[in-house]
């Protein structure tokens, strides 16, 4: 019986196109604009370095330092050139320079016009900002918080300073992907509110028949969740296998372990859908509550904004070990930067046990064989 | 005859509202019963209690003779049900669609697809085999509907308003197939707010009104409850109000009255009634449109117990 029901869960799931297209379609869409907007970066051995303009001003020792190492090499970031104010906006009239740093009790930036090198600029200028406030905040509140933001800054800095630990890609935007992967394997939720809707006999009609056929509801659940799950696991690897194959991302991690991310990221989308769907018992209410939550969860992960769950880890780091955006997205990066390792398996753990605790609420509020209501 | 479902004193409360107050009903075997009540008098509760789907707060069900509980699967797989909203996959087609309910019920794959085939055809669906249900009519989506429900040949099928929103040729398409299952043994369970319906096809009938039983018993034991047996209904011009104290002067009549040019006169038994009404009004110079008489319905046997129509 659970293999009939099976069969026909996974011809219904593979037929419905909404399914696929969010599991499959939009991570392959949204990241082939990906690869678009960040190629000239992806592709490592085009890579320049970008010429810049430094003017000081007022003297700042910490950002000469970090500008000097982010520049050293072959690989570095930016070409220097220390230069006064005047020469300085002559190599930018000329395109010598793609923009001029100015290094005064405020760091600033004088470009000419939009493009991918001042972007590039603008973004190291904001992250240094954006860290050296946070680090003066967190050592004014507490001096032991160094050791927390060091850490925390190794995310954020070590693909930037490119300081190669082993074989993995050092690349910044490689992060865009690793959250494109994790949305995509939240968007699992879908699967797991549509296999509760059609087993309920307060949720559908379709849930009704099946209420009153002789089959065991835990097996009639079992086999749509089951089905549900496979889908969602095999169009996140088809997503994978698209971004990695055809677009030729570099992820840095070894295939098999990607693959034992996104099983762990597409279970636990099943299993939060599968609560919501519990929770709510209407396709009108589930599906865009669980569209907020996982975008949410994928916001803070960084999808939309790349340092984000570095500013939630120094605010509230307990937060990053709950998103399981951000545990998909960190397993991806810990794995590319350390190998597999204690925060890798932990991530893992977490998202397993999160997966079981959706599973059994989803069960409780399910498992009801008689209705109040219908 | 054996008694197929047994239902008593099931009383459903949902908050302050008590949705089936007190309901005994007994099905027999081998019955087309009909639950005829107007929308909202409690069918689709009785019938979701009946199926172990909805708790209810007193009562007792019984089916085949064993208590009716979600995990009496013995029961159930005797049961076929025909639910008011259509409850079908659309991703699949017709026949994966029976075969996906059919397999919930029938283990052997041989049998199964002898079973589906026989449901197709019993449906008329045979040249639609392929088509997605978002490609059928009304009418064939509840013939598929119905279809799904019956390909198991279960001995009790329960229809509930299976014909709501129905094209005439489906409705009859529907309601031959329900006599035909009768015939091939099966004990059906019909509710419906269409009395026609009833009349057409069961062997027995119990009218329920906000939750309550108000009448049970064959067509016309039920009709026998009511004094007036016979209605005649002229479209008159030229009509003296004083003459209604005439016609109501005449023999067996219960009831006359007057109301937009249309004179209405009940009687409780007697023969040539219609002879005597025209008789007198042709004395009395009226002229007459269409004259008809009609025997009491369901309809009037409600309106005479409650108060008000199946339609109200």
């Amino acid at each position: 019986m659970f293999l009939h029901i099976l069969k026909y869960e996974l011809k219904i799931a593979l037929k419905n196109k909404a399914v696929i297209f969010w599991l499959f379609g939009f991570p392959a869409i949204l990241g082939t604009f990906f690869y678009i907007a960040f190629g000239d970066l992806y592709a490592e051995e085009q890579f320049e370095k970008i010429p810049v303009a430094l003017v000081t001003i007022s003297e700042d020792r910490n950002f000469e330092q970090t500008l000097d190492t982010v520049s050293e090499g072959k690989d570095g970031l930016f070409e220097v050139k220390r230069t006064n104010e005047k020469k300085a906006l002559e190599l930018l009239e000329n395109g010598k320079v793609s923009g001029i740093i100015y290094e005064d009790e405020e760091i600033s930036l004088t470009v000419k016009s939009e493009g991918i090198k001042p972007t590039i600029i603008r973004f190291f200028l904001d992250q240094y900002k954006i860290n050296s406030e946070m680090i003066s905040q967190q050592i004014s509140e507490n001096p032991l918080n160094i050791f927390r933001i060091s850490d925390m800054l190794r995310t954020e800095i070590d693909p930037l300073i490119k300081q190669e630990r082993r074989d993995g890609n050092q690349d910044p935007y490689v992060q865009y992907f690793y959250n494109l992967l994790a949305m995509s394997c939240l968007f699992g939720a879908l699967g797991g509110i549509t296999a509760v809707l059609r087993s309920q006999a307060n949720t559908s009609a379709l849930g009704a028949r099946r209420c009153v056929a002789p089959v065991s509801k835990f097996a009639s659940m079992t086999a749509s969740l089951a089905a549900q799950g496979a889908i969602s696991f095999c169009c996140n690897a088809a997503a994978l296998l698209y971004l990695k194959l055809v677009l030729g991302i570099k992820f840095g991690v070894p295939l098999g372990f990607m693959l034992l991310i996104i099983l762990a990221g597409s279970l636990n989308g099943l299993a939060v859908g599968y609560f919501i769907g519990a929770v709510c018992r209407s396709e009108g209410m589930s599906v865009p509550i669980a569209v907020a939550v996982m975008m949410f969860f994928c916001f803070m992960s960084g999808l939309m904004i790349g340092n984000m769950r570095a500013k939630v880890e120094l605010k509230a780091p307990w937060f990053n070990h709950m998103n399981p955006a951000a545990l998909i997205s960190d397993s991806f990066y810990v794995l590319n930067i350390y190998g597999s390792n204690a925060r890798f398996i932990s991530n893992i753990l977490i998202l397993t046990g999160m997966t079981i605790v959706f599973m059994s609420a989803g069960a409780l509020i399910t498992g009801r064989k008689k209705y109040a209501a219908l | 005859m054996a008694s197929v479902v047994e239902i008593k004193d099931l009383v459903k409360r949902y908050k302050e509202l008590t949705a089936v107050d007190g309901l005994s009903l007994s099905i027999e075997e081998g019955e087309i019963f009909g639950l005829l009540g107007p929308n909202g008098s409690g069918k689709t509760t009785t019938i979701s209690c009946l199926l172990s789907l909805l708790d209810f707060n007193e009562g007792e069900i019984t089916v085949f003779g064993e208590e009716m509980t979600p995990d009496n699967y013995s029961v159930k797989s005797r049961i076929g049900v025909i639910m008011q909203n259509v409850a079908v996959a659309d991703e699949l087609t017709v026949y994966e669609n029976i075969d996906m309910f059919c397999g919930m019920y029938i283990k052997d794959k041989a049998t199964r697809r002898q079973y589906v085939e026989q449901a197709i055809d019993f449906a008329g669906l045979r040249d639609y085999v392929k088509f997605r249900p978002k490609k059928l009519s009304g009418g064939l989506l509840r013939r598929l509907n119905i279809a799904c429900g019956i390909a198991h040949k279960p001995k009790l099928i329960i229809l509930d308003e299976p014909t709501v929103a129905v094209d005439p040729q489906s409705r009859n398409h529907i309601l031959e197939g329900i006599e035909q299952l009768n015939r091939e043994g099966a004990t059906i369970i019909y509710t419906t707010h269409y009395m026609e319906e009833v009349e057409q096809i069961c062997s027995r009938i119990a009218i329920i009104d906000h939750g309550k039983l108000i009448a049970t018993g064959t067509k016309e034991e039920l009709i026998a409850m009511i004094d007036h047996t016979e209605t005649i209904t002229a479209e008159v011009r030229d009509f003296d109000e004083a003459l209604i104290d005439e016609i109501k002067a005449l023999p067996h009549v219960i009831e006359a009255k007057l109301e937009e040019g249309k004179l209405t006169v009940s009687y409780s038994g007697g023969k040539h009634n219609l002879v005597r009404l025209v008789g007198l009004l042709n004395d009395r110079s009226v002229h007459l449109g269409r004259v008809y008489s009609e025997l009491p319905t369901l309809n009037d046997v409600f309106l005479d117990i409650t108060g008000r129509t199946l339609r109200d």
